[in-house]
């Protein structure tokens, strides 16, 4: 039996649950549960109406169907909403404090805590089910003026500016799963860049959920004043279980004049057995706004975890002179499935995309890449480029690309290509030739494929994502 | 609208209730559950076709007991061709020359009482499918026997010149090729009065093995008409299906192609120019899908515009998990020249199979700057340069066609509609 159980764990490393006491609000989705959300977060009432109004909007919405993965209905009533460790019904105040299983489980994860035994310079929030463990570098942070917290402290000490961008990119009436998440989401991290600073590490939130039937709804907010930068990463893991979890999680970045933000996401989150059995259900809206003149945004992300991947980064492109990028490398193999892409609305003069996305699908995997581009009427020498390619590993699964471009500016340019292709035998062949074996020679291929991509992640996420890319797709071949 | 075509509807079908099997009102009933196509149906996103009836047309109506007829003779006289000709919808004249008669049969549906088969036989989900299975009033059915070349290519004279009681026609082609055979087609869709029409055509295409068929289509329309055309094609081991369009007139105007590739070998051709003017929207949407090993496709769509029109490209193509081999290609490429214009495309793959070549790209924006300093600095005006470059971004569609004739015709047709620009 426990060999069987190590068998598993081989497969996703990061398939252990913590066992631990949480506390947890009712099952279900009524009024009664978003207030006791509100209440045991400590909300101000503007919050808790703003919840209220979101989850009014939600009975009104429908789910999308348009998606090319299909799934087997959620019962929302029958999740819980809100999950904590019991021991954090006061949140420690210091890592000293904190439940050692809980220190244990981010260090079987690989994200050590205790920052004297970080050799790296990055700073982490850490997320376990619904609230926010941990911060770390909080104090070097704090010098340069760069508020990194969990959003419900950020909710408490910095009120304002979290009314004033909370829901400015995504409304509270935007589809199904992001007003879904603006009415029960729990906790998050709050990224605030002042005027003309740069911040010094990379920033990064790592999420895990553990409790079984819960869903996980965080909420991101990342702001990024005139003549800032900021790098941030998210990681995601979460325990093997035999049934389909909820992740929907908002996503909100802003940034104003001259700023830059990059966000990272590694997305490792659980993808399922064999069988296509359990997983996560990836529903997740994130957003960018370039409000300010020459801001940038990019997005990179390898996805190579959950049962169904749904989501699209997108950035609107508002102040003249903005930059949106996309780097995409989407990995599904067994049954998962993957639809994902990003929508590139170009509005003010003179600004430029760019969108590179990798799809590789194996096994009984289907991978659809679904973008949009649309220049407005005003976004005057606009230019956007697009590239999706996609491999193929075996005959059982899809590769499938949607773009729809949408131009209404004669000065603008648009170019879109995408290529579907298989790993050739002639390539394989020389690297068996060179003495690697077949899965090391299609890990190879692989990471060579999506080298555009890789190149853009800071690096030591650079590193852990080449061995996922070889991870995922261990078992595709031969 | 809707009740009005009710209306319509119900006393067109009463000629045919006495026909046996006659579920004109079974098409019917279905398409008033779905209504005239809108932006919420993916296949029309881009697109809200129930606007242009309603800004184009008070009334849908059909009163074939009131059709008129009148002389046509203005035919293609830079070639030698056969001719079949059409006057308000209904069938008229056919004149093969002197091609072997006993090798193909060739009449019109209404009386060849093929409308049974054709009508039962379409179970489809497209709204103005249905409408014209439930209104379709004639058309032509085209059958060649196996081992047969065609001389001369055939054009299809399909000529309008009608009063507000009849503005709508649905009409039906079906050309069945035979192994070994071939036929060139040329489709020309005329309207010469000035009452608008709302025009459906139906086409049903099938290639047996190594036939060829190549189908050429373009048209003369008015300012106010509304033109769809659906090809339904089906093609068999190593046949060649080629397909051109030239969209230039009418207020709206959308050719949809599925075509199947449904055994080794087969090929299709799709390519297109579309040049739009004056608030015009022109639409090609195509359906490739590969059933088969060893199939190959290749498309091209050229598209300029100009004064506020818009034009859209919808292409997809569907490789089966069988397709090993498959080689598709789609390329779509539009000129937006003044400001108003909209330019909108969704190339999309659908691929389940892993040993295929499949590309797409699609690009939109301006005329290239330098090749206009180019061409002036040679002493053309900025307006001859300008002609010039779209000339040339036209006729890279234009040159795709096989057919040498036709591909003249094609060429000096768009030449002169070039020149005409303003």
């Amino acid at each position: 039996m426990r060999e069987k159980e190590l068998e598993k764990l081989k497969e996703y490393k990061y398939g252990f649950s913590t066992d631990i006491e949480t506390i947890k609000a009712p099952k279900g989705l009524n009024e009664e549960v978003i207030k006791f959300i509100s209440k045991i977060k400590k909300e101000p009432k503007w919050l808790l109406d703003w919840r209220l109004k979101a989850y009014k909007r939600l009975k009104v919405l429908k789910e999308p169907n348009w998606q090319k993965p299909k799934y087997p209905k959620i019962n929302y009533q029958d999740l819980y909403y809100y999950s904590a460790p019991k021991s954090f019904k006061e949140k420690p105040k210091s890592l000293d404090e904190l439940d050692p299983k809980l220190l244990e489980t981010y260090k079987k994860l690989g994200i050590p805590l205790q920052e004297q035994k970080r050799l790296n310079n990055i700073a982490v929030d850490a997320v376990f089910d619904s609230v926010s463990v941990a911060t770390t570098f909080k104090e070097k942070l704090t010098e340069k003026g760069i508020i990194f917290c969990s959003i419900s402290e950020a909710i408490q000490k910095h009120p304002d500016l979290v009314k004033k961008y909370l829901g400015s990119v995504i409304p509270i009436t935007d589809h199904y799963f992001a007003t879904l998440n603006s009415a029960v989401f729990t906790d998050g991290s709050f990224v605030y860049i002042p005027e003309n600073v740069r911040c010094p590490m990379e920033l990064s939130t790592y999420f895990r959920i553990n409790a079984s039937q819960t869903g996980q709804f965080e909420r991101t907010l990342i702001i990024a004043d005139k003549g800032s930068y900021v790098s941030y990463l998210e990681g995601c893991t979460a325990p093997m279980r035999d049934e389909n979890q909820l992740h929907a999680a908002n996503v909100e970045l802003v940034a104003l004049d001259d700023a830059e933000i990059k966000y990272s996401t590694v997305q490792n989150w659980y993808p399922g057995d064999k069988d296509g059995k359990g997983g996560i259900y990836n529903f997740v809206t994130k957003r960018g706004l370039c409000k300010g003149k020459n801001s940038k945004i990019s997005w990179t992300q390898v996805e190579t975890g959950s049962a169904i991947t749904w989501k699209y980064p997108s950035c609107i492109l508002m102040g003249d002179n903005s930059i949106g990028e996309f780097y995409s490398i989407a990995i599904t193999n067994n049954y998962q499935k993957a639809d994902t892409g990003t929508k590139m609305t170009h509005l003010g003069k003179n600004t430029k995309s760019k969108i590179i996305s990798k799809g590789i699908s194996a096994g009984f995997a289907d991978n659809t890449y679904r973008g949009l581009v649309d220049i407005g009427r005003n976004a005057i020498n606009s230019r956007n480029y697009t590239q999706c390619d996609s491999l193929l590993i075996g005959n059982k699964c899809g590769a499938h690309t949607v773009p729809y471009i949408r131009n209404k500016n004669s000065l603008a340019n648009v170019e879109h290509e995408a290529t579907t292709s298989k790993i050739s035998d002639e390539q394989l062949f020389y690297c068996n030739q060179r003495g690697l074996n077949q899965e090391e020679a299609v890990s190879l291929i692989v990471n060579g494929f999506c080298k555009e991509v890789l190149q853009q992640l800071p690096m030591e996420f650079a590193v852990e994502a080449q061995k996922l890319v070889g991870i995922s797709l261990e078992g595709s071949v031969g | 609208m809707i009740e009005n075509l009710k209306k319509t509807f119900e006393s067109f079908n009463k000629k045919f209730i006495s026909w046996p099997n006659n579920n004109r009102d079974k098409f019917f009933n279905k398409f008033m559950k779905m209504g005239f196509p809108n932006n919420k149906i993916e296949d029309w996103k881009f697109s809200n076709f129930n606007n242009f009836v309603s800004k184009n047309f008070k009334s849908l109506n059909t009163n074939f007991e009131n059709l008129t007829s009148f002389k046509f003779d203005k035919y293609v006289n830079s070639f030698d061709h056969n001719k079949i000709i059409f006057i308000n919808g209904e069938f008229k004249d056919k004149n093969f020359g002197n091609e072997e008669k006993e090798k193909f049969v060739c009449s019109d549906i209404k009386s060849f009482g093929e409308h049974l088969r054709l009508t039962i036989e379409d179970e489809c989900e497209n709204s103005l499918n249905l409408l014209n299975n439930a209104f379709y009033l004639d058309g032509l059915s085209l059958i060649i026997e196996k081992e047969y070349e065609f001389k001369k290519p055939l054009i299809i004279y399909n000529v309008f010149k009608t009063k507000k009681e009849n503005n709508f026609f649905n009409q039906k082609i079906k050309i069945k090729v035979g192994e070994n055979s071939k036929i060139d087609i040329l489709l020309l869709n005329i309207n010469l009065g000035s009452e608008p029409i709302f025009l459906n055509i139906y086409n049903n295409i099938s290639l047996k093995k190594d036939a060829i068929v190549k189908l050429y289509s373009s048209s003369d329309l008015g300012e106010k008409d509304i033109f769809y055309n659906f090809n339904s094609v089906d093609v068999l081991n190593n046949s060649i299906f080629e397909n051109f369009i030239f969209s230039n007139s009418a207020n709206f105007y959308k050719n949809e192609i599925k075509c199947s590739l449904n055994e080794k070998y087969s090929s299709s051709f799709i390519n297109g120019a579309i040049f739009s003017q004056n608030e015009q929207t022109h639409e090609i949407k195509s359906r490739i899908e590969h059933n088969d090993e060893n199939t190959k496709s290749y498309q091209k769509i050229k598209s300029v515009l100009d004064k506020k029109s818009k034009s859209v490209f919808q292409g997809k193509i569907f490789v089966s998990s069988k397709a090993q081999k498959t080689d598709g290609y789609q390329l779509s490429k539009a000129i937006l020249l003044d400001k108003e214009s909209e330019f909108d495309s969704k190339p999309e793959l659908e691929i389940y199979a892993d040993d295929v070549k499949c590309s797409h790209g699609s690009t939109s924006g301006n005329l290239d700057e330098d090749a206009i300093f180019y061409l002036m600095s040679r002493g053309l005006s900025e307006f001859e340069a300008k002609k010039l470059l779209i000339k040339g971004f036209l006729n890279d569609a234009v040159e795709t066609i096989t057919n040498n004739e036709i591909r003249k015709y094609f060429s000096s047709k768009i030449e002169s509609k070039i020149n005409e620009y303003r």
